[in-house]
């Protein structure tokens, strides 16, 4: 945990990625984390783009947790607007080790976009030092299969957001049908990702079923791995899955 | 083994499409479909298709008419207002007998309605597409790779009986994300001879068209389109079941709701009620002998919808008064939960007894 642990060692964490490769239940379970740590986060719904499987769904579960959410005004509201709330600027500004704030981004470059607005006070943190930019990559989504792919993807995420990621978080999985050899499989790309922005791989995510699949020999292949709990369900899944 | 993917069932349709050799796409962004069209947009111009984002969803429509007559195999895709808007072009296409695909990711209406998963289009895509005596094959997936299998089934169908084909889904199935693979490879289309690409001067034109004015050859026409959807009754009818063989009671539905009731069948029959699931696939043809046959052997039948019941038209109708159908819907964005439907299911059963 050593390296996603530095990460978090700045109060303002955004987390972005390729659309549909787990950035909200990263986020999700970063926040619980943070909790863990003896923090109080806030986690902050930047999604404009997608109206569906939001992390402003869990806001009750989070609450639950003393985590403070926010999320664009309409969020929840069946209304298709991407109306963003004001005080998410101080939220921002006044976010310290004690109060971390998770920014959850939309995905690609058209969600990460959104950040477009924050551009003056994200570009103040980054400056101070108060920033981490994660990107998260999935290497069995279509679209960034290789690690080719997942870089073309990143920057043009760090281009419309107008931010550097600090960061890679590997979250290759398939959903339930994840089992040990889809995250082994995928180690080396994320490596080679990694390798070709010039940044660490901070963490490799998966679900505590698929760790504990896992041989010791083959844990050791896992650079930083974070066990996540599952949280964006099915409305047919007990859960148990 | 095929390499799987994690897959948003709205990507899946695009890939599923794009394998299927279909290289043009019109559209017009809607939630919740808009990643069809994205995913197309990204995907089409690299390996030399057409994507071309329409100035209306009625342009889009008659630019897939276009290309349909040209023999492309050609799609379109949009969400419930947006199909309302094409419907004029659907019927054109059905009366001009050409094959394409449509896609509607359902949400909730009427008028623009919400943008959460629905299912209150079904009147609109098995009985009135468009005006006028027309038919489309109607498939309705209940899973991400479902979607990618009925894309492909859809194309193909469509083709071998020159006519529109519109895969029926819903918000819920276009956004959530499963596991999918890809056939290794998939048949190109057929030639189409009565396509219209320019006669080389080596045979007589081919005419693509829907006007007739003289009443007896539009009769003619129609018969003979009529006569063709009979062969499609009985050759293209899809429907699976399950828990059926030791049933008493069974739910029929289609789509997501499918995978709840599923679900709901297994929690009914913890509490000991004998429950079963008939999910039609094809809703136009609709499995209506097999309903039928199954309803022979149930005590009573729910149907179970994410509309205020207009499926459950046709179940009465296959059941044709043979054991009591009742109804169970959410509208309006709102997806119903396995213990609901359940409770609805155990409910049933105390009334039958």
């Amino acid at each position: 945990m050593l390296q996603l642990n530095e990460q978090l060692n700045r109060p303002v964490v955004v987390i972005t990625g390729h659309y549909g490769c787990g950035k909200t239940s990263f986020a999700l379970s970063l926040a619980e984390y943070l909790t863990g740590m003896g923090k109080s986060p806030s986690l902050v719904d930047l999604d404009i783009v997608n109206p569906y499987f939001r992390s402003f769904d869990y806001r009750q579960q989070l609450k639950g947790c003393g985590i403070q959410m926010e999320g664009p005004v309409y969020a929840g509201m069946n209304l298709d607007i991407p109306a963003l709330p004001a005080h998410i600027d101080g939220m921002i500004e006044t976010a310290d080790l004690q109060h971390p704030v998770i920014l959850d981004v939309g995905g690609d470059d058209a969600g990460a976009a959104a950040l477009g607005r924050y551009h003056p006070i994200l570009q103040r943190q980054e400056t101070a030092g108060r920033l981490t930019v994660l990107g998260i990559v999935s290497f069995l989504r279509p679209l960034t299969e290789t690690p080719e792919t997942a870089v073309q993807v990143l920057s043009a995420i760090q281009t419309a957001a107008r931010l550097q990621c600090t960061g890679v978080v590997n979250a290759t999985n398939l959903g339930s049908a994840t089992d040990a050899r889809v995250v082994l499989e995928s180690v080396d790309k994320a490596r080679q990702t990694a390798q070709m922005m010039a940044l660490p791989v901070v963490s490799t995510v998966m679900l505590p079923d698929v760790w504990q699949q896992m041989s010791s020999e083959e844990k050791k292949q896992i650079p930083f791995p974070f066990v996540l709990s599952r949280r964006v369900m099915l409305p047919w899944e007990d859960g148990k899955l | 083994m095929r390499q799987k993917y994690l897959m948003k069932g709205n990507e899946a349709l695009a890939e599923a499409a794009i394998r299927a050799h279909c290289r043009h796409f019109f559209g017009y962004p809607i939630t919740p479909q808009t990643e069809v069209a994205a995913y197309m947009a990204k995907r089409m111009p690299k390996i030399g298709g057409t994507y071309l984002q329409a100035e209306s969803e009625v342009a889009a429509i008659n630019m897939v008419l276009g290309a349909a007559a040209a023999g492309a195999r050609a799609m379109t895709s949009s969400s419930s207002p947006g199909i309302s808007l094409k419907t004029e072009g659907i019927s054109y296409i059905a009366a001009s007998d050409l094959p394409a695909l449509i896609i509607n990711v359902m949400r909730g209406g009427p008028g623009l309605g919400g943008i959460q998963p629905s299912q209150s289009d079904y009147w609109q895509a098995t009985k009135a597409p468009g005006h006028g005596d027309a038919q489309l094959l109607v498939y309705a997936p209940s899973s991400v790779q479902e979607m990618v299998d009925l894309v492909i089934r859809a194309f193909e169908t469509g083709e071998k009986y020159r006519m529109p084909a519109m895969l029926l889904a819903d918000g819920m199935l276009g956004q959530m994300m499963e596991p999918v693979s890809f056939p290794d490879e998939i048949a190109p289309p057929q030639p189409k001879p009565w396509a219209l690409t320019g006669t080389g001067e080596k045979r007589k034109p081919n005419i693509v068209n829907s006007l007739y004015l003289t009443p007896a050859q539009l009769e003619e026409i129609v018969r003979k389109r009529f006569e063709r959807y009979e062969i499609v009754k009985q050759n293209e009818v899809l429907w699976d079941g399950y828990r059926l063989e030791d049933a008493e009671y069974m739910v029929v539905a289609y789509g997501a709701t499918a995978r709840i009731c599923k679900a709901a069948v297994e929690i009914a029959r913890e509490m000991g009620v004998k429950a079963g699931l008939f999910r039609p696939v094809t809703l136009w043809p609709y499995p209506e002998k097999q309903l039928a046959d199954c309803a022979k052997r149930m005590s009573r039948i729910l149907c179970v919808e994410m509309s205020m019941g207009q499926m459950v038209d046709d179940v009465r109708l296959a059941v044709n008064g043979c054991c009591p159908v009742s109804f169970y819907g959410r509208t309006g964005g709102i997806v119903p939960t396995p213990d609901e439907v359940a409770q609805q299911i155990a409910e049933m059963a105390a009334v039958g007894k």
